[in-house]
């Protein structure tokens, strides 16, 4: 392509995400819902909340190598109040099982949950008495992630299907579904 | 002097000096025992601690052992080092059930959260000890779990189920009265919590912080968040089966800590000789994951005091040094590469070429951290005469390894009392004298330049070594080569009796010890030969070390705590196992 045939900038369609239309005039129009949907999922913020050696699996996907923040998921934050994704990195124990459904319970709406690892989805490895054989006795987890622990590459690949996910608009959390659902709805809560 | 004869001598001498405060003193396994019983026990430590030829200054730690059904039940086990002389020695004290020991924590400052831990898992009591809570388990736990009769799988005080969220909801709540009712100090202080979730605790480590103003008056850390039960785990599987549990407890460091358990397996196998080949290949994979420790440390350590792009340095570098894990081990970080008997495989082609491709960026990639911290101003600023601890101090406290090295303890396993032909190696020791968090990151720094010259050395001595003696010809303890097996009818009974039988340690107990990035790790066997141990304490460095939290922050400001959080380099799976 020429120099001289190329568009004026302000005139020029913006590559666009499939599916959405543009117009010449530069008004994207696009359902409310799947506007947000795309928004939301790409730029999910997840909790720093490492918990064993997953979590040093999780800080080299956040590191030169790997570099999340191709998945616009690079901003760790410390504060449960600002944070969109749980990850669940490494075995979980009795004793700081309270605290990690504290964190949760403290994350604003909508929330997912990646439980990373063998530990965290079952307890792998350590079948005692000290470790919940599964985070999901305690949070809602949306994607589990084989492993132990697993590569940085899994967990991109996690956190790519829960952008997927997310963004077909149609995705029900799982603390939406039973039996989180009744907890949530719970009364007494 | 001759390993033999040196023990010899400290056998006569400890005996001579302890008189009839011991009951016995034996050598097992090339290690002094004595035995004393719990009322001499206090006596002879002190004995101990103040003969000018023995000079124990330093409890490694303090565990037991439940020998049920044996009356007295249990044996309480202190293992004692001279940083002075170099030489160990293990005091043993038979405990009945409803005895009571009394505590050594005045005498030894590192005794306090040690007692706590037996008091914790065991049950045993300890008289007048200061504190004597539980430590890594919640304080609402129910039994001691390394006792025999207590289920690996716990006994249910946890129903799951429907009222998980119950139970730990209530949980929750008796914990967060717990930290208002007991740790507030007088009504101008405040108690601030930190963690468990918290960015620069390094994992889920708890602080109460009492403040006066910006200004720490007291802090009580809170381990066992992360308790794993993994010396409980150890004795339901076999010998060979638990090299896998270990590099997931100090997982920055996962090939020391299988180093440290096979060291401790093959002291316990007299007949077992370990091919030269497979020592290099050890001492090559163990200073690279010195190398990757403290890469983490350095990485995160300056994260938390404001130097974002030292981490990304750090993390480029430590990939590199995975790909050779994954070289040799075909995993990232959970190789369970060092076995019982040598390595899991030989190094493979092109390996030689990968590390020395990586050698030559090296000492380059190191200066740029350099060039960015050690002479920054705010660096020095944030680092230099914070979180002071003198020698004295530190070796009373049982701290180790660079943190030791850093208050002027001039001592180093690797040189004091070599193993896997250490001694063979060219390398200095950084030691510094002031003792604050910027010592400590100058003898870390230093320390990876070491590594990486024994790292070198190791590779020449590989390179003189036969290819494919990385692992034992004894197929009582190693499982036998495929040629073996198709060729003759031993190597079937062999690979048989390997496998479905476990190795037969003979009945023993032995300590294996390595300087580990973080300091002294050992472990702790005893074998009643049968395939599983019967008791495996891990002696974690980090543990004792974070011990000390407490006496470094006094008197600082609250941003200070995460610098020398950071500069103990501690890992809490080790810390609460
Ligand atoms: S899954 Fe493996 S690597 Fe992850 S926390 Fe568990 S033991 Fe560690």
């Amino acid at each position: 392509m020429s120099l001289s045939s190329t568009p004026e900038p302000s005139r020029k369609p913006s590559a666009a995400p499939t599916g959405r239309p543009v117009s010449l005039t530069g008004v994207f129009t696009a359902s409310l819902n799947k506007l947000v949907a795309w928004m939301q999922a790409n730029s999910i913020w997840p909790l720093t909340a490492g918990l064993a050696c997953c979590a040093i699996e999780m800080m080299a996907t956040s590191a030169s190598r790997f570099d999340i923040a191709r998945f616009g998921s690079e901003v760790f934050r410390a504060s449960p109040r600002q944070a969109d994704l749980m990850i669940v990195s490494g075995r979980l124990s009795w004793k700081m099982a309270p605290i990690l459904r504290e964190l949760y319970d403290q994350m604003p709406f909508p929330k997912w949950v990646i439980s990373m690892g063998a530990c965290a989805s079952s307890g792998g490895l350590f079948r005692t008495y000290a470790i919940v054989h599964g985070v999901d006795h305690v949070v809602p987890v949306d994607i589990y992630v084989p492993g132990c622990p697993p590569r940085p590459e899994a967990l991109l690949d996690a956190l790519i299907k829960l952008q997927k996910r997310i963004k077909s608009g149609s995705y029900v959390p799982a603390y939406a579904r039973p039996p989180w659902k009744q907890w949530l709805e719970a009364p007494d809560r | 002097m001759d390993v033999g004869v040196q023990q010899a001598t400290l056998k006569k001498l400890v005996s001579s000096r302890l008189g009839s405060l011991a009951e016995s003193v034996d050598e097992i396994n090339g290690q002094a025992v004595a035995e004393v019983t719990a009322v001499n026990l206090r006596p002879a430590l002190s004995t101990l601690k103040e003969s000018p030829e023995l000079k124990f200054d330093y409890l490694s730690f303090v565990s037991a052992v439940d020998l049920y059904p044996r009356s007295p039940r249990f044996d309480a086990i202190y293992n004692l080092y001279s940083t002075q002389r170099h030489h160990w020695l293990r005091l043993k004290v038979p405990v009945a059930e409803e005895e009571t020991l009394p505590t050594v924590s005045d005498l030894y400052a590192t005794a306090n959260w040690h007692e706590r831990e037996v008091w914790d898992l065991f049950g045993i009591t300890f008289d007048r000890h200061p504190d004597l809570r539980r430590i890594v388990t919640s304080d609402h736990w129910f039994g001691h779990p390394l006792r025999k009769d207590y289920p690996v799988e716990g006994r249910g005080a946890w129903p799951l189920g429907a009222n998980v969220l119950q139970n730990i909801a209530e949980e929750g709540m008796a914990d967060q009265a717990d930290i208002a009712s007991s740790e507030m100090g007088p009504a101008r202080h405040i108690t601030l919590n930190m963690g468990p979730q918290h960015p620069a605790t390094h994992g889920v480590l708890r602080l109460a912080l009492e403040l006066d103003g910006e200004n720490i008056v007291d802090c009580i850390p809170h381990i066992g968040y992360l308790h794993t039960g993994i010396e409980k785990l150890s004795e339901h599987h076999n010998w060979t089966q638990n090299v896998t549990h270990y590099g997931r407890m100090d997982y920055l460091s996962p090939m020391n800590n299988e180093l440290a358990y096979c060291l401790a397996v093959e002291r316990l196998i007299p007949d077992l000789e370990i091919p030269k080949r497979a020592q290099y290949i050890r001492v090559l994979m163990s200073e690279l994951t010195r190398i990757i420790s403290h890469l983490v440390w350095l990485g995160t350590h300056a994260l938390d005091i404001g130097a974002m792009s030292v981490f990304m340095y750090c993390f480029a570098e430590r990939e590199k040094i995975l790909d050779l894990y994954e070289m040799v081990g075909g995993e990232r970080m959970m190789t369970a590469y060092i076995r019982i008997g040598g390595c899991a495989a030989d190094v493979p082609e092109g390996f030689e070429e990968a590390v020395q491709g990586w050698a030559r960026d090296f000492q380059h990639n190191l200066d740029i951290n350099h060039n960015l911290l050690t002479k920054n101003p705010i660096w020095k600023e944030r680092t230099v005469g914070i979180g002071v601890l003198g020698r004295e101090e530190s070796i009373n406290a049982g701290i180790s390894g660079p943190l030791a090295r850093a208050a002027g303890v001039d001592w180093d396993l690797r040189r004091d009392n070599p193993y896997s032909s250490y001694e063979e190696f060219d390398f200095d020791i950084p030691v510094e004298t002031a003792g604050d968090v910027y010592s400590r990151y100058l003898v870390r720094m230093e320390e990876m330049v070491q590594a990486h010259r024994i790292v070198l050395q190791a590779l020449e001595k590989i390179r003189e070594t036969e290819p494919g003696t990385h692992v034992s010809r004894n197929y009582k303890y190693v499982p036998p080569r495929r040629e073996d097996i198709d060729a003759s009818i031993e190597g079937l009974i062999h690979h048989f009796k390997y496998w479905t039988e476990g190795i037969p340690v003979p009945t023993g107990e032995a300590y294996g010890f390595i300087e580990a990035s973080k300091g002294e790790l050992g472990f702790y066997l005893v074998s009643d030969g049968s395939a599983r141990p019967v008791r495996v304490k891990v002696r974690g460095p980090s543990f004792s070390n974070l011990s000390a939290l407490p006496r470094m922050v006094q008197g600082h400001l609250i941003a200070d705590v995460v610098a020398i959080i950071g500069s103990i380099d501690i890992v809490l799976g080790e810390v609460d196992r």
